[in-house]
C-alpha cells in the first residue's frame, strides 16, 4: 500500500503540470476577493468569511477539482490506474490510496491560500462575529476536504475523462441544487433539513454564524463520512466487479 | 511433467448475451512460452483481461502456480501487457518505468538503465512519450513488464506496431528471458510467422473455445509433409508400415491417424500393401503445412 502511494504521489508531481498548476490556480484565484472587496483586508474574520464564501471558495474548488479530476481521468483513459489494478492490490487499498494521496494532497493545497487570507484578516482586524475563529479553519478544512474527497470519488466511478472533466460542476452545482430541491420539497423550512448539511454550498455558508455550534459541526462531518461512505461503497462495487475496458 | 505456473479450468464470460469465452481450460508450463493464438474477436484478449483481474469471469476458475484463492497475491509475480501499452504519455520513458518500480516495491535504481538499453530506448530515456512512435511506445511498455522481473509475462499482440528489426529484438528478448530468467510466457499474435519462431506450445481458440492445445513438437510433426492414413484397424496398419514395408518413422495420434515421413512419394505403395491385408482405408492423403496453414484449417473446421 505504502508503495502504491508513492507511486501515486509520483505520478501526481510528474504527469504533466497538474500539481504546479493546482498550486498557482489555488493562489491566483484569491484575487477574486480583492475583486469583490479591494479592503479585504480591512475586514474582520467574520466579514472576510462572507466575502469568501460568497465566490472565492468555489472557484478554488471547482478550478483546482477540475484539475484533479482530470488528473485522475487520464489515468483511466492511458490505463495507468490498471497498472494498480494488475500489480494484485485489493479494491480497498487502491480506493484508500486514491483519497490519502491526491485527495489530501489537493485539499490542503485548496485550503492554505484561503486559510491565509482568512487568518491574516482575523490577526489584523479581530474574529468580529465568529464565536471560535480556530473552529472557523477547522471546518473549512473538513469541507474542503469532504469536497475534494468525493471528487476523487466520483471520477473513480465514472472512470473516463470526460466524465471526471465534468465531475465539479455535477458534484457543486447539480447535486448541490438537487438537495437543496429535495429539501424544499420535504420540508416546509429548509432549515429543518438535515440532509442539507451535505450541501458544499450550505456547509459554507453556515461557517460564518455557526462555528461555535457543536451541533453544526458534528452536522457536517457526520454528512461528508455519509457521502464519502457511500461514494466508497460504489466505488468499491465496480472495483470489485471489475468493470474496466 | 513440469510445474503448472497458470491454468484456466472451464472459463467463462459473457458480453451481453454474448458468450466471448466459453468453458475455456489452458495450462502453461513453467519456462514455456505458450502462443494464444485465433482470430480476432476469437477471446484472446478477454482471457488475459480475466488472468489479469481488469474483468471478471462469470464462470470457471482461474489458478496463478497451482492456487486459486489468493489471485491478487499471486499477479505480483505476473507482468501484463495487453492491449495497446499503458503508458502516461506526459511523463517520460524513464519515468514511466520509475513509476513502475515504485509501485512494484523494485529496489534497484540502475535496473531501469538497463532494461531501458534492453529495449532499445536508452537514446530516448528523458524524452516524454507523447513524442514517441507507436513502435517506440510498444518497446517502452515491455520494458515495463519486465522491469520487476516477472515469474510469468502476458503479453498481447507484443509486436504490433513494430518495425521488423523490432520484431526481431522482442523475439531474441523473450527467448533470453525464458533461457535466462525461467520465465513463462503467454503470448498472442497475429504473426504466425513469429510466433511459430519462439512458442513451445499453442492454445488454438475460436469463438471463446479451445480448438487445440498442441506442443510445438506435436505440431512440427503434424506440419511436416507426411502421409496422413487412418483405417479401420491401426494396430494392424502399424504391424503392416513395419514389416511389410519397412516403414520406421511414423506417429499415431490420438484421433487414431499415423502420420507417416518416409516414402511420402510413394502413396500407392502404401495404399496397396494395406489394402492387399484387407484392411479399410478410411483416409489416405499426402499433407504438410506451416503454423498458418495448419492453424487455418483448425479455425476453418471450427467456423465450417
Amino acid at each position: 500500500m505504502l508503495n502504491m502511494m508513492r507511486a501515486e504521489l509520483y505520478r501526481f508531481k510528474n504527469s504533466g503540470y497538474f500539481l504546479y498548476l493546482m498550486i498557482i490556480v489555488s493562489i491566483l484565484l484569491q484575487g477574486i476577493t480583492f475583486s469583490l472587496d479591494k479592503n479585504f483586508f480591512d475586514l474582520d474574520l467574520s466579514a472576510g468569511l462572507m466575502t469568501m464564501t460568497q465566490v472565492t471558495i468555489n472557484m478554488v474548488l471547482l478550478a483546482c477539482g477540475t484539475l484533479l479530476t482530470v488528473f485522475i481521468g487520464i489515468s483511466y483513459n492511458n490505463r495507468m490506474s490498471y497498472y494498480e489494478i494488475m500489480s494484485g492490490n485489493s479494491p480497498f487499498k487502491i480506493i484508500i490510496v486514491k483519497t490519502m494521496t491526491t485527495g489530501i494532497i489537493s485539499s490542503v493545497i485548496m485550503f492554505i491560500p484561503t486559510a491565509v487570507m482568512l487568518l491574516i484578516s482575523y490577526l489584523r482586524n479581530g474574529k468580529g462575529e465568529v464565536e471560535n475563529p480556530a473552529m472557523v479553519f477547522v471546518l473549512l478544512f473538513v469541507i474542503t476536504l469532504h469536497t475534494t474527497i468525493s471528487f476523487v470519488l466520483y471520477s473513480m466511478l465514472g472512470r473516463n475523462l470526460v466524465f471526471a472533466s465534468f465531475v465539479p460542476y455535477i458534484r457543486l452545482g447539480i447535486l448541490d441544487m438537487i438537495v437543496f430541491l429535495l429539501c424544499v420539497q420535504e420540508f416546509s423550512s429548509v432549515k429543518d433539513s438535515k440532509l442539507l448539511y451535505i450541501t458544499t454550498n450550505s456547509q459554507m455558508a453556515n461557517l460564518a454564524t455557526r462555528s461555535g455550534d457543536g451541533k453544526f459541526f458534528l452536522l457536517v462531518l457526520l454528512s461528508s463520512i455519509a457521502e464519502c461512505a457511500v461514494l466508497y461503497i460504489l466505488v468499491y462495487f465496480i472495483y470489485k466487479k471489475k468493470k474496466f475496458r | 511433467m513440469s510445474e503448472i505456473v497458470l491454468e484456466t479450468k472451464e472459463l467463462t464470460k459473457f458480453y451481453g448475451k454474448a458468450k466471448v469465452v466459453n468453458n475455456l481450460s489452458l495450462k502453461v508450463e513453467k519456462g514455456h512460452i505458450c502462443g494464444l493464438i485465433g482470430p480476432n474477436g476469437a477471446g484472446k484478449t478477454t482471457v488475459m483481461k480475466m488472468l489479469a483481474g481488469l474483468t471478471a469471469q462469470q464462470g470457471g476458475t482461474v489458478e496463478l502456480f497451482g492456487d486459486g484463492k489468493n489471485l491478487d497475491r499471486n499477479r505480483r509475480r505476473i507482468s501484463f501487457l495487453i492491449e495497446n501499452p499503458m503508458l502516461d504519455i506526459n511523463m517520460s520513458a524513464y519515468k514511466n518505468m520509475e513509476y513502475i518500480k515504485i509501485l512494484k516495491g523494485i529496489p534497484s535504481s540502475e535496473n531501469i538503465d538497463s532494461v531501458l538499453e534492453f529495449v532499445g530506448l536508452k537514446d530516448a530515456r528523458d524524452k516524454k512519450v507523447k513524442k514517441f512512435s507507436l513502435g517506440m511506445r510498444q518497446r517502452l511498455a515491455i520494458g515495463m513488464a519486465i522491469l520487476s522481473k516477472p515469474e510469468i509475462l502476458v503479453l498481447d499482440e507484443p509486436v504490433n506496431g513494430l518495425d521488423p528489426e523490432g520484431i526481431v529484438d522482442v523475439r531474441k528478448m523473450i527467448k533470453r528471458l525464458v533461457h535466462e530468467e525461467e520465465v513463462t510466457v503467454l503470448i498472442s499474435s497475429h504473426i504466425l510467422s513469429e510466433l511459430s519462431e519462439l512458442c513451445t506450445d499453442y492454445a488454438i481458440i475460436n469463438h471463446g473455445c479451445l480448438v487445440e492445445s498442441i506442443t510445438a513438437e506435436d505440431l512440427a510433426v503434424k506440419c511436416e509433409n507426411h502421409i496422413t492414413l487412418k483405417t479401420d484397424n491401426i494396430n494392424l496398419t502399424a504391424t503392416i508400415l513395419e514389416e511389410k514395408l519397412g516403414i520406421g518413422k511414423y506417429k499415431v495420434f490420438r484421433d487414431e491417424e499415423i502420420h507417416i515421413f518416409e516414402k511420402t512419394d510413394d502413396i500407392k505403395t502404401v495404399s496397396r500393401a494395406i489394402t492387399d491385408s484387407g484392411l479399410t482405408i478410411l483416409k489416405l492423403v499426402n499433407e504438410g503445412a506451416s503454423l498458418e496453414e495448419y492453424y487455418l484449417s483448425k479455425v476453418g473446421d471450427v467456423n465450417a
